[in-house]
């Protein structure tokens, strides 16, 4: 409820370096990607160790009522899915930081051979240290208990929305992300490489036997 | 707790000689530091860098590619701060307390007051127990940046207050982890006295 109260009338910030706020539609690459692996977007996620298990999980349920901002590299979305919180009452005002772009260069260049939440969850921790030592004033953070998302600031209360606001747009995103996302593509891309030279000495292994 | 605080004073005028090492990527290969375990150093094999008056600096090539050109191009600086070790060592023996509890207490903190003096686009990693912070690059653009802003920013100008919030972390896991204890022992021996 908390959820979808918040997207119902979106605070004061129309734009957020630029990009307009506005519904956001299920990232393509995330379909797709779980089609190359046999799901729909209403199959249940193959979830990592660090994702909080919960009974609604699908793509379909990550992005519903999703609200926010589109980048180039991705989006913010404002807010927990509505049913996030199972009924629950929060006080937190989140922005979730949902990557998109690498995954779509990865799978483009059939180099991503993992379902995204899988491959995401393998190297999530290692990323999120690079972000921990970073000064982040009162802004707190979570790693996320959603599937597709990388980490979720927030503040605590509706009444701090423009603290997080102005640490996404003055921080966040132009300096501390872009570093941060090359960051996880390499890590995912090392994945993707370390496989295909296994697979290399294995099928030489196979050769010579 | 009265602990010991590094200051600049402690600065050795040699080091000068050596962030010049740094500067051109003159490497050589360093001696495990006595305060290092022996199991944990063997994880960096034969480590090639930098010593200095404080510590150490490893250098190796960072061990995933650049996303941009898929090549393991990247340089990765590891820095051992010693000298905040050493000066906590008779403190951590008061206690019976080894320095390796010490530091993976730290957790990920390690590195929470150096990033402040380090630029976004150098990834800035505190997660590992011996390191007081990871500086990675991923592409060789990016690693000649960082070398320059080592040997002519870091280094020279602001290192020892990096080590001071280095410090400050150390200080602050010796009072979460080992206060209550080191508070419980001392009131008893004041009792037996």
């Amino acid at each position: 409820m908390h959820a979808a109260m918040m997207n119902s009338k979106p605070f004061s910030y129309e734009r957020l370096l630029g990009a307009r706020y506005g519904r956001l539609a299920t990232p393509a690459v995330f379909i797709d990607n779980l089609r190359q692996h046999g799901r729909t977007a209403i199959d249940p996620l193959p979830m990592g160790d660090d994702c909080w298990p919960r009974s609604k999980r699908t793509l379909f349920d990550e992005f519903s009522d999703a609200h926010g901002f589109q980048f180039d590299w991705g989006c913010v979305i404002v807010s927990y899915p509505p049913w996030y919180f199972d009924g629950e009452l929060d006080h937190r005002f989140a922005c979730r930081i949902v990557p998109t772009a690498l995954w779509e260069r990865l799978q483009a260049r059939d180099q991503l051979t993992l379902p995204i939440p899988v491959a995401l969850s393998q190297v999530r921790s290692r990323v999120l240290r690079v972000l921990h030592p970073r000064d982040t004033g009162s802004i707190m953070w979570d790693p996320p208990g959603l599937c597709y998302d990388l980490f979720i600031p927030w503040v605590d209360g509706r009444e701090y929305s423009h603290e997080l606001f102005r640490w996404l747009g003055s921080a966040l995103l132009p300096d501390l992300l872009p570093p941060t996302l090359s960051y996880l593509e390499a890590l995912v891309l090392d994945l993707a490489l370390r496989a295909e030279v296994g697979l290399g000495e294995a099928s030489e292994r196979g050769h010579h036997e | 707790m009265n602990l010991p605080r590094i200051s600049y004073a402690q600065a050795d005028p040699g080091d000068a000689t050596v962030i010049d090492k740094v500067r051109r990527g003159v490497l050589e290969h360093l001696i495990r530091p006595k305060e290092f375990p022996r199991i944990f150093h063997a994880e960096y094999g034969h480590p090639v860098g930098y010593q200095f008056s404080w510590g150490q600096i490893l250098e190796l090539p960072t061990a995933v590619p650049n996303p941009a050109t898929e090549r393991y191009e990247g340089l990765t600086w590891s820095l051992f701060t010693t000298l905040p070790w050493a000066a906590l060592r008779g403190h951590l023996q008061s206690l019976n307390r080894p320095l390796s509890h010490l530091l993976r207490s730290l957790m990920d903190d390690s590195a929470n007051g150096i990033a402040d003096y380090v630029p976004p686009w150098i990834l800035c990693d505190g997660g590992r127990a011996f390191e007081a912070v990871r500086f990675i690059t991923l592409s060789t653009q990016d690693s000649i940046r960082a070398r320059s802003w080592l040997a002519d920013v870091f280094l020279p100008n602001q290192l020892f207050s990096a080590i001071q919030a280095y410090q400050a972390e150390l200080h602050l896991a010796l009072e979460c982890s080992f206060g209550m204890w080191w508070r419980l022992s001392h009131a008893c021996s004041n009792d037996e006295q």
